[in-house]
């Protein structure tokens, strides 16, 4: 809105651009101060004061970041901060939005800390493609710690109870104190040179900040990612987190969690091959199985039953056939017969000698011509006549033609 | 590592033989070998896990030489 030449803004405006600008240049401010006040709300969200001599500071800790502060904001403590400024606009109030909260004192530690890490996160050396996985089956796993405390005991410990096949090599190191970083970087360098191993873990029980910060130191958290050897680290607490946790291709809660990770429970292993054994047989079985059910089915199929069928078939054809044949022969030798017989009885008949038996007599003349016709011979002829027991010779005394 | 390929590939190539079994693609010939060869594997992964040796050994460096002596030793 515009009065006079002037631009007349909202409050609502105002507050916007403030906030605008609040964020654009205030952002991720690292502030030190003393805690005035503080109380935690049940959403979650802690609201805080903050004053140095002159001045003071509304504050917030949303909850997602006051779950994971790693110490208690309490009234009168002295503390570094990391976040950024914004407006509360139905206020009107500035106010601080943290994000991370630390002692003062610690707090410069702390800084490192995060500098470093964001250096390194940079160079990639936490990235998730470059973690290796942890071979489920060692024959031997390095331990880098300390060679007296809890720590080593307990990994040794979980692998004689889980995987007693597996062997252990240990490398003992000092795990806190000026020497400490050195040492324990050149304990994996000398690992990796040795080979022979098929996972390392570096661990160490808990302690506090000082404690633990050889872990956070470069040196060692360059030689954890340039491990050719997977690293498991089991540094400290549950909740402590040190570089090296970052740059391990693993991070594990405990000692124990650790050794558990490093190797598959002996027995589950045996379960599991006991498990591939089976189905191998089954496997095979069935195979078999099916291939029979196969060559069953085969045989039933008319493919291989025809044959038989069809030689039976023509076994009955031939058969018939054989009858017929035989039948045919009978038949014509037995109608060559019934003519044979017929010729015969004609023949018999034809004979002269049943005629001449009936009586009838053949008569030839001097030259043994038969005589059919009395003119065939003159009175006084010499005439033979045959008759059935002999011959006759006699003389002709007359003879006498038939009529027709 | 060449134990730690053993194991571990066995396991893997005893999953392939199991998966080729029940394929139903082979040939008899293929399936018994394929059988035999499992059979092998079983036996080397066994052999592994039996092994109840369980040293322990520290690394100690003697005259820029890396030597594994038994036990643990002090850092």
């Amino acid at each position: 809105m515009n009065i006079a030449g002037h631009s007349i803004l909202t409050i609502t405006q105002v507050a916007n651009q403030v906030k605008y600008t609040l964020e654009k240049n205030y952002a991720n401010l690292w502030i030190q101060g003393e805690i005035a006040s503080c109380k935690p709300y049940p959403s979650g969200h802690i609201y805080l004061t903050l004053k140095d001599g002159q001045s003071e500071l509304s504050a917030v800790i949303f909850a997602q970041y006051a779950k994971q502060l790693q110490y208690k904001p309490v009234s009168g403590l002295k503390v570094t901060v990391n976040g950024d400024l914004s407006l509360y606009s139905p206020r009107g109030q500035f106010q601080l939005q943290i994000r991370n909260l630390y002692p003062t004192g610690q707090g410069e530690l702390w800084l490192a800390y995060e500098a470093l890490k964001e250096k390194l996160e940079l160079e990639g050396l936490f990235s998730p493609e470059c973690k290796k996985l942890i071979p489920q089956y060692p024959s031997k796993i390095g331990i880098i710690t300390s060679s007296e405390g809890a720590v080593l005991r307990d990994i040794i410990q979980v692998l004689n109870r889980r995987a007693p096949h597996v062997s252990c090599l240990i490398f003992p190191v000092p795990v806190q104190g000026k020497n400490a970083a050195v040492k324990i970087s050149e304990a994996i360098e000398s690992m990796n040179q040795y080979g022979k191993m098929d996972t390392l873990i570096v661990g160490r029980g808990g302690g506090s900040l000082e404690d633990l910060w050889c872990f956070n130191d470069e040196q060692v958290v360059r030689a954890i990612f340039a491990s050719q050897i997977p690293v498991i680290t089991a540094i400290g607490h549950e909740t402590d987190t040190t570089l090296a946790d970052y740059a391990a291709d693993y991070r594990a809660p405990t000692p124990s969690a650790a050794a558990e990770i490093a190797a598959e429970d002996r027995q589950e292993t045996i379960q599991y091959l006991d498990s591939i054994s089976e189905k191998l047989y089954s496997a095979s079985k069935q195979f078999i199985y099916v291939k029979k059910e196969k060559i069953d089915g085969f045989q039933k199929r008319h493919g291989f039953y025809k044959p038989h069928l069809v030689l039976e078939q023509w076994d009955v054809k031939l058969i018939e056939l054989n009858r017929r044949i035989k039948q045919c022969i009978q038949n014509t030798v037995n109608s060559h017969k019934k003519m044979l017989d017929s010729l015969q009885d004609k023949i018999i008949l034809l004979n002269p000698k049943t005629q001449l038996k009936r009586g009838f007599a053949i008569a030839t003349d001097s030259k043994n011509n038969i005589i059919f016709s009395p003119d065939q011979v003159k009175v006084n002829d010499d005439i033979t006549v045959r008759v059935a027991r002999g011959i006759l010779k006699t003389k002709v005394k007359e003879g006498k033609i038939h009529n027709a | 590592m060449p134990d730690k390929q053993t194991f571990e590939k066995s396991l893997s190539d005893l999953q392939t033989i199991i998966e080729e079994l029940e394929s139903d693609t082979l040939s008899l010939d293929k399936m018994v070998f394929l059988f035999e060869d499992g059979m092998k594997l079983m036996k080397i992964c066994r052999t592994q896990l039996d092994e109840v040796e369980n040293r322990i050994t520290t690394l100690v460096k003697e005259n820029d030489e890396f030597n594994e002596k038994p036990g643990i030793k002090q850092s």
